[in-house]
C-alpha cells in the first residue's frame, strides 16, 4: 500500500505542534488543553521510538484587539514544553493570515505532527496550512497514536457515515496534520510543577497581511448552539409530531443543565435551527450523557452521537433502530415519558436541597 | 462578478463499496447525486451574481458525475466543467484541490468561489479551504449569508463558530464554504431542463492541465489509508416497555441514577 518505498524511509521525528485558540471571551478554548495533553503522551511516545527528545510546542495565534486574558502558560500543566505565540488584530478571524503564520512557523521549525481541535478555527486553517506546505491532512480524528516502528503518527477518524473506522498516515511528508474532534480526549488533572517557556518569534509583516475584517459577533443565545460544551444533550426528532415539541426537549435540556440537540429531517423542516442538528451533517456531540427522543436512528444521526457517554433513547416504535446503539431504551411516547421524568428530577433536586 | 461553484458527485445511499487493497472509495459505476451542499452553493451563486456574470461548475470525478453536473446546468449554472481522468482516482483532498485549482486557474480565476462546506462521502471538509491556499485567496468556512458590498470588490458573509456568528468583509477574489441554512434549493424549471440537455459538460484530462502522474491522484496524496475497521456501534441495551406495568417507572428510576452518576443532577 505504500508504493516502492522502503519502511526505513518513513520516519519523521520531531516535535508535536497543537495548534491552540481562544474564545471569543479570551479565554483558551478547553480543546487546547484536551490536545495538549494528548501531544504530551504522543512526544513521549516518540521520543521512545527516535532515541531523541522530541517537544510539544503549543501555537496561539491570538487576536490583540480582545482584553481577555488567554494566559497561554497553563498549557504548561497539561504537558507543553513551549507556547509559540503570535498575535494580531483580528488575526485568528482570518484563517488565511493564520494559516500563513503557521505554515511559515512551521517551514521554519519542521515539526513531525501539527495537530487543531476539528473547530470552526481549526477546520479552516489547517487545510489552508497544509495546502501551502503541501503536506497531507486529517479531518475530525477520534483517534491519534505512534506507530512504535515508524514514529509515524496513526490518525484514525470515523468514514462513510461512521459506518467504519479509516487508519490513516501521511508516510512520506511532513509536518503530518490532524484535525481532532472536540472532546475525543479527556483533560487530565492540571498538574502545576510543570512549567512551558513562552516565545514571541518574529512573523514578517507580509504573512500577516489580513484581507478579512470583522464586522460583529454575535454570541448565541442559551438555548442556541455551544452543544459541543454540553454535558447533557437532549435531542428531538420527527417523532415529536409538530415544533412546538420543542418546548418540552428545552425544558428537560434546562432542568439538566444541557443542549438541545436536533435531527436533520426536523432542521429541514425548520423546527429548530441549523446550530442544533446533530449528526454527520451537523454537529457531533460527545456528552456524559445523550438523551433523544422521537429519533429513530439513521446512520446520519448515530454518527454524530456514538461517543457519548450514555445514550437514552426514548421512542414509541419497538423496533426503532436506536434503542441498539442505547444504553437505556423507553418504549413509550415521549409525551408521557419526559413530563414524568422532570417531575422525577425535580422531586429528587428538592430531596437533596 | 464572476462566480465558480466547486460540485461534487457523491454516491446516494450507503450502499458504498471500499477497495480493500487502497483503502479509497469505489465511485466508478455507482450511482450517484450532487453532494446536497453543492446546490446550496450553486443557489448562492445565482442569487449573488449580477446580471451578465457567469457561473460555472467546477468538479473533479469519474465521467458518471457528468449527470450531475448536467443537474447544475438545469438550475441556471452558464457552464459546467468536469476534470475527469484515470490518474485522478483515490486522490486525498489535496490532490483533489490540486485538480480543481488547476481548472480554476485554466478557466481564469473567478473573483468568488463557492463550494458546498463539505461532502456526505468524504466528509473531510477540507478541500475548499486548501483550493483557496492554492490559489492564494482568502477563504471562509460554514458560511450561512453571503452579500455582495456596494462597491463591488468585496462580500459581507455571516459565518457560523462555536459560540455564535461570526460577520466579517472580504476582499476578492476569495472562496466561501456554505452550509444548508444559506438558502434554499429551487427545483429547476422545465426551460432549464431543456436547456441543460442542450448543453455540453466541457470535459478536460491531466494532460489538460499539464499535470502529470505524480501531481494528482493516489500518487499525489500525501495521506495514506492503512487500516479500516467495522466498529460496534452496538450497546447493551436495557429495555423497558412504557406500557408494561412498573416498567416505565423502573426505566426512569435508571435514567436518573445515570443522571446522577454523570453528576449533572
Amino acid at each position: 500500500m505504500n508504493g516502492a518505498k522502503d519502511e526505513s524511509d518513513l520516519r519523521a521525528f520531531g516535535d508535536i505542534w497543537v495548534l491552540g485558540e481562544a474564545k471569543p471571551s479570551g479565554e483558551l478554548a478547553s480543546t487546547v488543553f484536551e490536545l495538549t495533553a494528548k501531544a504530551r503522551e504522543l512526544a513521549d511516545d516518540l521520543s521512545c521510538t527516535a532515541g531523541t527528545v522530541c517537544e510539544v510546542k503549543v501555537i496561539l495565534i491570538l487576536d490583540s484587539a480582545v482584553s481577555g486574558e488567554a494566559r497561554p502558560l497553563r498549557t504548561g500543566y497539561y504537558g507543553a514544553d513551549r507556547v509559540i505565540a503570535v498575535s494580531g488584530e483580528r488575526l485568528p478571524a482570518d484563517r488565511a493570515a493564520s494559516a500563513r503564520v503557521l505554515a511559515h512557523l512551521a517551514a521554519k521549525h519542521r515539526p513531525a505532527v501539527i495537530m487543531a481541535a476539528a473547530t470552526a478555527f481549526g477546520r479552516s486553517v489547517m487545510p489552508y496550512a497544509a495546502a501551502l506546505l503541501k503536506t497531507g491532512l486529517t479531518a475530525d480524528c477520534t483517534g491519534l497514536s505512534i506507530d512504535f516502528e515508524t514514529g509515524l503518527l496513526l490518525q484514525t477518524r470515523p468514514a462513510i457515515g461512521g459506518n467504519i473506522m479509516a487508519t490513516i498516515r501521511t508516510p512520506y511528508r511532513t509536518p503530518q496534520m490532524a484535525t481532532v474532534r472536540p472532546r475525543t480526549f479527556r483533560v487530565p488533572a492540571p498538574r502545576t510543577d510543570r512549567r512551558a517557556i513562552l516565545e514571541y518569534p518574529d512573523i514578517p509583516d507580509e504573512v500577516k497581511i489580513r484581507t478579512v475584517t470583522t464586522v460583529s459577533f454575535k454570541e448565541f443565545d442559551e438555548r442556541d448552539g455551544a452543544l459541543r460544551e454540553r454535558d447533557v444533550i437532549v435531542s428531538g426528532g420527527k417523532g415529536l409530531r409538530r415544533a412546538e415539541g420543542f418546548g418540552l426537549i428545552s425544558k428537560l435540556a434546562s432542568l439538566l443543565g444541557g443542549g438541545v440537540g436536533a435531527s436533520r429531517p426536523v432542521v429541514e423542516m425548520k423546527w429548530i435551527s441549523y446550530p442544533h442538528q446533530v449528526g454527520l451533517s451537523g454537529q457531533t456531540v460527545s456528552p456524559k450523557v445523550c438523551i433523544v427522543a422521537g429519533i429513530s436512528g439513521a446512520v446520519q444521526h448515530l454518527a454524530g452521537i456514538q461517543t457519548s457517554g450514555r445514550i437514552i433513547a426514548i421512542n414509541r416504535d419497538p423496533e426503532a433502530q436506536i434503542f441498539g446503539v442505547s444504553d437505556v431504551a423507553i418504549c413509550g411516547d415521549l409525551y408521557e415519558v419526559i413530563p414524568l421524568l422532570i417531575e422525577r428530577i425535580e422531586r429528587r433536586r428538592g430531596i437533596s436541597k | 462578478m464572476n462566480v465558480a461553484v466547486l460540485m461534487k458527485q457523491v454516491p446516494d445511499s450507503d450502499n458504498v463499496r471500499m477497495n480493500p487493497e487502497t483503502g479509497t472509495m469505489v465511485r466508478e459505476g455507482t450511482s450517484g447525486i450532487v453532494n446536497p451542499l453543492d446546490l446550496n452553493a450553486l443557489e448562492a451563486a445565482m442569487s449573488i451574481r449580477a446580471p451578465g456574470d457567469a457561473v460555472a461548475i467546477v468538479s473533479m470525478g469519474p465521467p458518471e458525475a457528468e449527470e450531475s453536473l448536467r443537474e447544475g446546468l438545469a438550475l441556471g449554472a452558464d457552464r459546467a466543467i468536469l476534470a475527469t481522468d484515470k490518474l485522478f482516482a483515490g486522490g486525498d483532498s489535496w490532490a483533489t484541490a490540486n485538480v480543481l485549482a488547476a481548472v480554476l486557474k485554466k478557466i481564469g480565476l473567478p473573483d468568488l468561489i463557492i463550494a458546498g462546506e463539505k461532502a456526505t462521502d468524504g466528509e473531510t471538509g477540507q478541500v475548499g479551504p486548501e483550493v483557496a491556499a492554492l490559489l492564494g485567496i482568502p477563504a471562509a468556512t460554514r458560511v450561512t449569508r453571503l452579500d455582495a458590498l456596494s462597491d463591488g470588490r468585496g462580500i459581507e458573509i455571516d459565518c457560523t463558530v462555536e459560540d455564535g456568528i461570526l460577520t466579517q468583509r472580504i476582499e476578492l477574489p476569495c472562496l466561501v464554504t456554505v452550509v444548508s441554512d444559506i438558502n434554499t434549493v429551487p427545483l429547476p424549471t422545465l426551460s432549464g431542463k431543456k436547456r441543460a440537455y442542450s448543453s455540453a459538460v466541457e470535459v478536460v484530462s491531466a494532460s489538460d492541465l499539464s499535470l502529470s502522474e505524480a501531481e494528482t491522484g493516489l500518487p499525489a496524496s500525501p495521506t495514506r489509508v492503512v487500516k479500516i475497521d467495522h466498529p460496534k456501534l452496538t450497546r447493551r441495551t436495557e429495555r423497558f416497555m412504557a406500557k408494561r406495568q412498573g416498567e416505565l417507572d423502573a426505566g426512569l428510576d435508571r435514567i436518573v441514577e445515570i443522571l446522577t452518576e454523570a453528576a449533572v443532577i
